[in-house]
Order: structure tokens, then sequence, then C-alpha cells
């Protein structure tokens, strides 16, 4: 007894290779045409003339957010069902820079920073192998969730999973999420500073500097200072507080 | 340790470091990709998961900011931490290390070496995404004779060259990183190695600084620092 997905499940776990051969003259256009193939190949199969060429249309220049992508896709695979799909080329593109920007914003700019804050305060508190472990669940399930449901709410409503992303105020989310990553990351600085500089005396101080530093260089690098200069900058700092605790004996 | 002992253990590190980076950009995202996931496994399968955690934790936070936005590519921090926490979790096992100031000394040696080599790894990923156009052409001649089903399953070929690409560039670095480190670590005095360690600090500040300057909001440094002191202080 052989096992088959149903055809939209099918879709959608091809379209996780969504950036397979990713490339600089058409980025993701192989990553659409190979999600929503099972789905040409269904209702084009018989006439392989039809099918070469509706695969051939899927292969413009296509780039968006590959979490969003899905959206995209199932806008597509509604068009599709409906005989529209020359029209969900040409509105595709439209959408794509939109869901680019929004999925970027939202998930590489929001999202994933806050899980891997919330990571890395699990580790610095003494949570182990959690700390891995809730990037992993934490991420998932929200990119999971959304990534499925837009696809799903694309396939069933097809254009009108526009109002649905709207209605979810995404950019309005990010913002929270980053005021909460910057919470989490605080919060972080006094268990990063009893793990790895283990002086008890010397925490308030340490702290100030700790704190002085990010301030100093967040502000630097807002300014254009590369990330390698500033490692050089702060290692300077960190080496001549150092310095002048061994020869002052302040802790 | 030996030739042999070091390109064994290159090439387990280069088989589950290439095998879990495609989560990076060909398959998933699912953040299995990330530093703090991908370096305590290699550390696990190198004989200590927690050094690998640690290493993980420091490298994620250094890269926290790092985003692939539209087409641009981001420094390959999944490579760097396949490497470093490869190669330190190997020489710490073989070695028996378990001083946290001899660990924190040969973290910052390797981070140090491998941080300017990171602009090499983005390189490796712009040379598969322009390897990758001739796919294209493949599918192309493939559609000509009209054979659209070998056409469309050509994509997944790009998941090898990203593959390899990963595999050649992890097994070189760390083959020629698990030669050079012990040597060069054995030679830096006690007092140096306790600089070292003491310097370790910088990678995480700076990431959290990095992280900070782009979000463009424009109280979240003062809030960050009120909140930041004012935990200090509490807890």
């Amino acid at each position: 007894m052989s096992f088959k997905l149903p055809l939209e499940q099918r879709i959608f776990l091809r379209s996780l290779f969504w950036q397979a051969s990713w490339n600089f003259s058409r980025m993701q256009n192989m990553g659409l045409a190979y999600a929503i193939y099972p789905l040409l190949e269904q209702l084009y199969g018989d006439d392989r003339e039809k099918l070469t060429k509706k695969v051939k249309s899927y292969l413009d220049f296509f780039n968006t957010n590959p979490i969003m992508a899905a959206a995209v896709l199932g806008i597509h695979i509604n068009l599709e069902k409906n005989g529209q799909g020359e029209y969900g080329l040409l509105l595709g593109r439209n959408l794509n820079s939109l869901y680019g920007a929004i999925g970027d914003a939202f998930f590489w700019n929001g999202i994933k920073p806050a899980m891997a804050s919330l990571a890395v305060l699990i580790y610095f508190v003494g949570g182990g192998f959690w700390a891995p472990l809730a990037l992993l669940i934490g991420y998932n399930i929200i990119h999971l969730s959304i990534r499925y449901l837009i696809y799903i709410q694309g396939i069933r409503h097809g254009l009108n999973v526009v109002n649905t992303i709207h209605h979810w105020q995404l950019p309005k989310l990010k913002v929270i999420i980053n005021y909460l990553t910057a919470g989490l990351l605080a919060l972080c600085i006094p268990f990063l500073i009893r793990t790895m500089i283990p002086v008890p005396t010397c925490f308030k101080p340490l702290s100030l500097l700790t704190v002085g530093i990010i301030a100093l260089f967040a502000w630097r690098i807002k300014r254009g200072m590369p990330m390698f200069k500033a490692l050089q900058g702060a290692g300077l700092i960190i080496l001549m507080a150092m310095m002048a605790n061994h020869w002052f004996q302040f802790c | 340790m030996n030739i042999l002992v070091s390109l064994t253990a290159a090439l387990k590190i280069a088989g589950v470091g290439a095998l879990l980076s495609l989560d990076r950009t060909a398959w998933g995202q699912l953040m299995i990709s990330r530093p703090v996931v991908i370096a305590p496994i290699i550390g696990l399968l190198c004989g200590n998961g927690t050094v690998g955690l640690f290493v993980g934790v420091l490298i994620e936070l250094l890269w926290i900011s790092d985003l692939p936005v539209g087409a641009a590519i981001p420094s390959d921090d999944t490579l760097f931490a396949a490497v470093a926490s490869g190669v330190i979790t190997t020489i710490v096992t073989s070695r028996g290390i378990s001083d946290p100031v001899s660990i924190g000394s040969l973290t910052f040696l390797v981070f140090a070496t491998l941080i300017p080599l990171t602009s090499q790894g983005k390189k490796i990923d712009i040379l598969v995404r322009k390897y990758n156009e001739r796919i294209l052409t493949e599918v192309e001649t493939h559609l000509l004779v009209g054979n659209p089903d070998q056409a469309v399953s050509l994509h997944l070929k790009g998941l090898i060259h990203f593959l390899g690409c990963n595999f050649v560039a992890i097994l070189i670095s760390s083959a020629i990183l698990l030669l050079a480190m012990p040597h060069l670590h054995s030679l830096i005095p006690e007092s140096i190695q306790r600089i070292m360690n003491g310097l370790l600090i910088i990678f995480p500040l700076v990431g959290i600084a990095t992280l900070l300057s782009g979000i463009h909001k424009k109280n979240i440094l003062t809030l960050f620092i009120l909140l930041a002191l004012g935990f200090s202080f509490l807890l």
C-alpha cells in the first residue's frame, strides 16, 4: 500500500526547497516552478506542449521573502485552478516586493533576533541545551504556522490573502518584538558578565563598563563603523580596563 | 594532533556541517543552521557538546543581526560556527583540556583567526549562486525537447552545489586549523591566555551593539541602557 500526501500538502513540502537553486539572474524562479509543478502536471498533464509552455511561464524572475512566498504560491494555485494562471503571474510580480519587504522585516529583523536573544538568555541563566531547543521550537511554531496559514489562505481565498496579512499588522508587531528583543538582551547582561568574567567583587563596575561599551559601539556602528573595527576598539577598552585593574587593584 | 586524526575529525565536521548548512538558504530556513544550534550538534559529535554550545552562543550573539534582506548575502556565520565549534571541541577533547581559561583562550584564538576569513565564506556563497545559473541553461534545454519533468527537478541540483561547496570550505579550514591551532595555543604563555580569555566578552558585546544599531527606533538604545543597568544592579 503506498501513501501519497494530498496535492496541497505535497506542494507545501516542495516549497521548503524554495531557494535550492537561488541564482543572481532570476533568483527564486526555479523554486516557484518546482513547487507548483505537481498542480501543473495535474491540470495540463495530458497536453505535454501546454505543460511545457506553462512551466516556461513560471521561469521568469522571481524574488521575495522565502516564508512569505507561501502566500504568493497559494495565490498562484488558486488562480491556476480557476484558469487564471497568467493573471496570477502578472500580479505575483507586484506582490513579491511587498511581501519581500514585510517578510524580511518581520522574520529576519524581528522574530529571528528575538528568538536568538531568548535562546542566549536561557543559556546564560543556566538552561544549557534548552537554549537551542527554545530557538528551534519557538521560531518554528511562529514560522511554520504563519507560512502554512498564508499558503492555505492563498489557495482558498486567492488575492484576498492580502487583506488577511494586512489585518495581522506585521510591521507594528515587529516594532513590539524589537522592544522585547532589547529587553531580553538587557536582561542577558548581568548573567553574561557573571558567566564570562566571574569576579564577584567587580560586578557593578563591570556592568557599567559593559553597558558603556555596547552603547558606544551601537552609536559608532550606526554611523558606519565596520564590525571588525568595533571588535578591535572593544578589545582595546577591555584590555585597558584589565591593565588598570592589574596596576591599581580595583577588585 | 597527527594528520590522520585531524583529517578524520575534519571530515566529520565537514559532513555534518555542510548538511546542516543547507538550512541556511537551500532548504527550510528552520534555524537549524543558526550557530546556537549547529555548534552544540557538532560539539557533541566531536566529544563535547557543552563547549560547542558555549562557542555557538558567542557566535550567535556576534552575528545576531546579520540579515539576508532582499538579494543581500550576509556573512556566513553557519560555516564559522561549524568550523569553530568542531575545531575547538576536537582540540579540547583530544588534549583533555578542562581549565576554563585554556578553553576561553583557545576559543579567542580560533575566533581571531576565523573572523577575517568570514568574507571568504560569503564569496563561496556568491560562487554557488553564480554556478546555479548553469542550471537555468540546462532547464531551457530540457524544455526545448519537451521534457518538463526533468527540467523542474533540476532545481534540486542547486542543493548539491550548496552542499559540495560548503563541504569543501569546512573541510579545508577545519583541517588547517586542527593541524595548526594545538601548536599555536601551546606556545601562548599562561598570562597571555588569561588576557585572551578576558577578551572573549568583546564578541557578544559587539554583537549586541550591532543589533541595537540596526533597530531604527529612536529610544531603543536608551531603553536598553536603562534596562541593562537596572537588571545589573537588581539581579
